[in-house]
């Protein structure tokens, strides 16, 4: 019997929700996709890890999430609103959150309208598959996703 | 006997002719005569041929010759057969008889042959007789002049030889000399022979005697017969020739320069007859003799007392202090030669035509003091203005009276003699004599003699006036002597000097007051700074064209008054009756040194001191003035150099040959502690700290430099202090010689090291305060101000520990024209005044004009602050500057150094006080340098500090911004793209959509290359190169800042090189821009008044455009801070966010960098200008001249 494979899943850890919305529910149709910088959504355990990271490097500190409601996104102590994606990653990549779903290796792309050179390069540094720059098409990313999730 | 009787007696003869005859033989052939000598008789004998007669004939004298009747001759018959028979023989009148006294047998038959052969032989007989006395006065003259020749300096000894002579010869039975006085009034018997007078002197009177008259006056002889019948005689001459029967004289004058001196006698006693001519002849010849050698012996004692009195006078004129002692020995020495009964000497001044008796002696006249109007009309003046001896007699003064030559002063004199005193070629006086009795009592052998005598007086007077103005001078000199010497000895004290100078003249003058007026340079005037026995005088101030001062300084020679107050001249200031009482005449040398006149020797006499200055005193006076002008000058000078030695900053130290110290001035006592009375005799090598060996080692030195002749210097060695500590030194020295050459010792300076190598020391501990100040780390950390100020608070802990300070506070101010500054940093304060620190405002320093303003005009206020000095001043102003409370806690400061920043003051370092004592002035460079070093690093980080929060807020604000934008555009994206996801490809809807989604991504690029300010290198796609003229791109960039230079008082200077540069493809705005900014640079940082050169270099591959100033300089940490990190900020520059300076080679280098070239910089050390150190600065910016394609991204035309 053939079994189908598995929908592939993909965190998007982004705060502004607004902004990717029109782009992240066109993936959904090909990927499941849980978007979100909050703490309750985050710290959910999972069975299987996720196949994608997708970060944003910037995260305010409150949002209005997909329900419309107003979340207090994840924010690290000293750490700069704009580096919290950086943060993030590196806490990934030390296993911190593997019972979340993020393991350490799992492919990650930044997405981010950050201009800093050395945050970038930070992120560089913390192995990721791709950076790209807001704001990008649809076709970009899923060229990017597809490239990834193919290897 | 009568006068017809034979004169001559017949004296016996003996028995012995008949043997005494044999052999005999007559030159005749009947007559054998031959001479025996027999006393002093001539005797004939002969025999009668052929008879048995022989004769013996005795010729007993005979008178005369000629008159051979009165011949009376004794013959002696002899019958040698029988008795003797003497037969006396008469011859007169050629007639004999012979007188048998007893008949001879057979002699009558004999008688006429006898008689025949007597008469034969008398005839010969009286020939050979007349012979004979002829030449017996010849003889006898002979031997007179050889025995006057012999005993001719004896002239009693002569006299008597003569009358001898004519006794002997003229057969008298006495001669003799009488001498007459030079007056010719009386004579005395000086010699006779035989002698009959013996002792007694005998006078023979001339006046009134006729015949004595006769013979002294008309210089005639007297021949008197019979003595006894001469009534012309007086009784007392009679009675003389009485006593020794004396019956004929003949008396002959002595004659000796036409004058009879004396007469020559001839007596017989017991004849009474005349003289014949033939004796009175013989007796003139004799007188003739005598007179010679009486001339001769005259001559010679003249000759010898001339001798004597030359001898004589110059012993008195040597010995005798006394010119009239001197005068009357000249008068008893002339005495000896010439008649002195009256006699003068005077002395003539020719200068001041002056007359004085030296000595007078006078019969009739009376003298005293006789006018110098009378003295000028009168025979020794006469003499004086002829040069030459005269002799006067009556008719030669009335001659000279006539003409008004002379006239007469006294009694009228016979005859006067005058000699001129003559020394030197100058007539300094008149010696004369006179008789007021007889023309004849002087002659001119007298005037020769007294000329003589006057030649030796007029050597004596001068040797006397010569000696004493040697004695005097010799006097001065051993004054000065002994002023010098004790100013050598004891001290160079000019005062002293002046009063022994004062005092000698005074005493040498036979003054009663000396002054010395010295003239006072700086106030033009001549002071009286010694005065002695006139007290009141001290201290006065006479002006140069006052008083008799006003004649010396005219004429540059003394002068002198006996009549002071009456005199033209005479200062009023002394014109009081104090003075007068005190002041008669006076004498003012001027003492003259170079040409000019040092000061003014003063004499005065008290009125009533009959002390009378004269020519003589002001001549003296300036002999004095010459080695006392010498002595003041030598004394000056030697204080000076005592004051130059005493008062040199160096250690002076002077050795003799042996070692020994002979000089120690102050600063060697300072320096070694021991005092100078105490050290000098004393060896050195005792005070070298390494004693003898060191002694050595430096006289070997010493001895090297000056073989080699080299000078000694800077030796380091080290004495020994009076604690016994070793002082280093430096030593510089050399070997001392006398005017022979001869070494007399050595000198040496010393500098004493200690201080200097205490400052070394304290220099070494401040550069390693410094370099520990400079190499603290900068924290990484100092990235907000609390950072900054702990970094500081260290800095200044450190520098307050180091150099012992009590506190430091560091002002500061953000803004570059702010003149409040605030308290950035400290170190030291209590709590209290930390809690509430003071402020520090430039205005309240009052080093700025009073504007109120609360900014500072850069460029007109630096200008007023200047540079810090460390001295009282500055800190009143600088404490003066701080303000608000607890400001009173800072009225102890020690200093507080300001630090420019570019043109601004933008710092304050205030330093506390300091724990230990310290002397600001030689901290003054190292506190500069701590200040510098402190500012700077709080500047720089402060600046930092700033530039970074502001950046911080840009960036924050840009990220903010550009993240919004982009989210945005991120939503619009993804719209687009839904909208392409759900309409059909290629309706145009999906066009639409798809032209929406790449605006949006264009926009976004848009927003983050105007907005984000990424780095030069990625901006690269916005320059446009093109090719352009180089040349022509700096040229205009230069024009463009042509006025700007000029009103900030630089000058562009455009050198050729820019004109051969080649073109080049480059972004002419971009470039323009970057060259510009070079310029701007330049005029901001150089000085004013300086120019700013630009100049290029090329080769194939690049082209160098050079902009060189002279002003700041720029090290490496310029280059690190204002170039490198400038690429980040480049933006926020450009858009004159930041203040400050140095953002232009930022902005520069990002062009150049973005040309594929660079900006650079070099810097190096000018000589000051305007009195601030100054650096020659090069800034060049750099580029490629061919650019390859591939490395650019930007377009191409």
């Amino acid at each position: 019997m053939t079994v189908q494979r598995k929908r592939r899943t993909i965190f998007y850890f982004e705060d502004d929700v607004d902004c990717i919305n029109e782009v992240v529910n066109i993936l959904k149709e090909q990927y499941d996709i849980i978007l979100a910088a909050h703490w309750p959504v985050i710290k959910i355990k999972r069975e299987f890890p996720f196949d994608l990271v997708i970060i944003d490097l910037m995260i305010h500190r409150f949002s209005i999430d997909e329900s419309g409601q107003e979340v207090e996104n994840i924010s690290f102590e000293g750490i700069s609103w704009k580096r919290t994606g950086v943060d993030f990653l590196k806490r990934i990549r030390i296993e911190e959150y593997v019972e979340f779903g993020f393991s350490k290796d799992v492919p990650v792309i930044i997405a981010s309208a950050v201009v800093d050179y050395n945050v970038k390069q930070e992120a560089h540094n913390l192995k990721i598959s791709h950076y790209i720059e807001k704001p990008f098409t649809l076709g970009e990313i899923q060229e990017v996703i597809r490239k990834i999730l193919a290897k | 006997m009568g006068s017809s009787e034979p004169q001559i007696l017949c004296i016996f003869q003996d028995n012995t002719l008949p043997e005494r005859l044999n052999g005999f033989q007559s030159q005749e052939d009947n007559l054998a005569i031959e001479y025996l000598p027999w006393d002093d008789r001539v005797e004939v004998k002969g025999k009668i041929k052929d008879s048995p007669f022989r004769f013996d004939v005795a010729l007993l004298q005979v008178p005369d010759i000629k008159k051979i009747e009165t011949l009376e001759i004794v013959a002696v018959i002899k019958d040698y057969y029988r008795d003797i028979e003497i037969v006396y023989i008469s011859v007169s009148d050629d007639r004999f008889f012979v007188k048998p006294q007893q008949p001879l047998p057979g002699y009558r038959a004999y008688q006429p042959l006898v008689c025949a052969e007597i008469f034969h032989l008398l005839s010969f007989f009286c020939r050979q007789v007349q012979s004979r006395r002829e030449r017996q006065m010849l003889e006898g003259l002979h031997k007179l002049t050889l025995g006057i020749n012999e005993k001719s300096v004896d002239l009693t000894d002569i006299l008597k030889l003569t009358c001898r002579t004519a006794v002997e010869i003229m057969k008298v039975d006495h001669s003799g000399f009488v001498i007459y006085e030079k007056d010719l009034s009386s004579g005395r018997v000086a010699a006779e022979f035989p002698s009959i007078l013996g002792d007694e002197a005998v006078e023979i009177p001339v006046d009134g005697i006729e015949r004595e008259e006769k013979l002294v006056f008309k210089k005639e002889h007297i021949d008197i017969q019979n003595l006894m019948e001469d009534t012309t005689l007086n009784e007392k001459l009679k009675a003389i020739y009485q006593r020794w029967c004396i019956r004929s004289i003949l008396i002959v004058p002595v004659v000796l320069n036409q004058k009879v001196i004396a007469s020559f006698s001839l007596d017989m006693m017991q004849k009474c007859r005349h003289f014949y001519e033939d004796e009175i002849e013989f007796c003139r010849k004799l007188a003739a003799h005598v007179a010679l050698a009486i001339g001769n012996a005259r001559h010679l004692k003249e000759i010898s007392v001339l001798y004597e009195i030359g001898l004589a006078l110059e012993e008195q004129s040597v010995q005798t202090g006394d010119i009239k002692k001197i005068a009357g020995s000249i008068r008893d020495k002339a005495a000896q030669l010439v008649d002195v009964k009256n006699f003068f000497l005077i002395s003539y001044d020719e200068k001041r035509d002056y007359y004085e008796f030296l000595f007078h002696q006078d019969e009739m006249d009376v003298i005293s003091t006789i006018p110098q109007e009378i003295m000028r009309n009168s025979f020794s003046a006469y003499v004086i203005r002829q040069k030459k001896p005269q002799i006067l007699r009556p008719k030669d003064i009335d001659y000279l009276m006539e003409k008004g030559e002379l006239k007469r002063v006294g009694h009228e004199s016979k005859v006067w003699l005058g000699a001129p005193l003559i020394a030197r070629d100058r007539v300094i006086g008149v010696m004369s004599v006179q008789s007021y009795t007889h023309e004849e009592a002087y002659d001119e052998h007298d005037l020769t003699i007294l000329s003589t005598i006057a030649g030796q007086a007029a050597i004596a007077i001068d040797n006397y006036r010569l000696l004493q103005d040697l004695r005097q001078q010799l006097l001065q000199i051993n004054a000065l002597y002994d002023a010098t010497k004790v100013i050598m000895q004891e001290t160079p004290n000019i005062s002293g000097l002046l009063e022994k100078i004062v005092r000698e003249a005074v005493e040498f003058s036979r003054a009663q007051a000396g002054q010395f007026i010295s003239y006072d340079s700086a106030r033009k005037v001549f002071r009286v700074v010694f005065t002695y026995n006139l007290d009141e005088l001290k201290g006065m101030e006479f002006a140069p064209d006052e008083g008799m001062i006003s004649q010396v300084i005219k004429t540059g020679k003394g002068q002198f008054t006996n009549d002071y107050f009456n005199e033209s001249y005479a200062s009023g200031k002394l014109d009081i009756p104090e003075f007068r009482a005190k002041i008669q005449g006076m004498v003012q040398v001027p003492l003259q040194w170079e040409g000019n006149i040092i000061g003014i020797l003063v004499m005065t006499s008290r009125p009533g001191d009959n002390r009378v200055f004269s020519q003589v005193d002001v001549e003296q006076l300036e002999q004095f003035a010459r080695p006392a002008t010498i002595a003041i000058s030598i004394s000056r000078t030697i204080s000076f150099q005592q004051a130059l030695l005493q008062s040199n900053p160096e250690a002076i130290i002077a050795l003799n040959n042996k070692g020994k110290i002979t000089e120690f001035n102050h600063t060697s006592e300072q320096i070694m502690g021991y005092r100078k009375r105490d050290i000098l005799g004393k060896f050195m090598g005792d005070y070298y700290y390494d004693g003898l060996e060191e002694t050595r080692r430096m006289k070997k030195i010493l001895d090297e430099g000056e073989s080699n002749g080299r000078p000694v210097k800077d030796i380091h060695a080290g004495v020994k202090g009076k604690n016994g500590d070793r002082i280093p030194i430096l030593f510089s020295g050399a070997i001392l010689k006398d005017e022979f050459g001869q070494r007399i010792g050595s000198i040496g300076l010393m500098r004493d090291l200690r201080e200097i190598t205490q400052i070394e020391q304290e220099f070494h501990k401040q550069q390693a305060i410094l370099a520990e100040l400079e190499s603290m780390p900068q924290d990484s950390s100092i990235k907000e101000l609390q950072g900054l100020k702990d970094h500081l608070r260290r800095m200044l802990e450190k520098t307050c520990q180091s150099c012992r300070l009590k506190y430091m506070v560091l002002f500061a101010g953000i803004a570059e024209k702010d003149t409040v500054l605030q308290p950035v940093a400290w170190w030291g304060l209590p709590e209290d005044i930390v809690s509430n620190q003071p402020l520090f405002n430039w205005r309240k320093t009052e080093l700025l004009p009073r504007t109120g303003d609360t900014e500072m005009d850069i460029r007109q206020e630096a200008k007023i602050i200047t540079e810090w000095l460390p001295n009282e001043e500055w800190r009143k102003r600088i404490t003066g500057g701080i303000r608000g409370q607890n400001k009173d806690y800072f009225q102890g400061l020690a200093c507080g150094v300001p630090v420019r920043l570019a043109d601004n003051y933008r710092s304050l370092l205030v330093f506390g006080p300091f724990i230990e004592q310290n002397d600001l002035m030689k901290m003054e460079k190292f506190l500069k340098n701590i200040a510098l070093v402190i500012n700077m690093r709080a500047m720089s980080w402060l600046q930092a500090i700033y530039l970074q929060a502001r950046r911080k807020e840009t960036e924050n604000a840009l990220e903010l911004v550009t993240h919004r934008a982009r989210m945005y555009l991120q939503q619009i994206t993804g719209k687009f793209s839904l909208i392409k996801q759900k309409v059909d490809r290629g309706t145009p809807a999906a066009d639409k959509a798809q032209e929406g989604e790449r605006l949006a991504l264009h926009t976004a690029r848009v927003i983050k290359h105007v907005l984000c300010g990424q780095s030069a290198e990625m901006e690269r796609e916005d320059y446009t190169f093109q090719c352009h003229s180089l040349a022509a791109l700096v040229h205009n960039c230069a024009a463009t800042f042509e006025e700007r230079a000029r009103e900030n008082k630089r000058e562009i200077r455009l050198d050729d090189s820019i004109d051969n540069l080649p073109q080049a493809e480059v972004d002419d705005r971009f470039l323009s821009v970057a060259i510009g900014y070079l310029i701007e640079n330049a005029i901001k940082y150089s000085f004013e008044e300086t120019f700013i050169k630009i100049f290029s270099t090329y080769d194939l591959k690049t082209a160098t455009i050079i902009v060189q100033d002279i002003g700041e300089d720029m090290d490496d940490r310029a280059r690190e801070n204002l170039i490198k990190p400038g690429k980040r900020w480049t933006m926020s520059a450009r858009a004159r966010q930041i203040p400050g300076s140095g953002f232009g080679l930022w902005e520069s280098s990002v062009i150049a960098v973005a040309h594929e070239g660079h900006v650079d910089f070099f810097s190096i050390p000018y000589k000051p200008v305007q009195g601030r150190p100054a650096h020659q600065v090069k800034v060049w910016l750099t580029i490629p001249l061919k650019q390859e394609k591939g490395n650019l991204s930007g377009k191409r035309r």
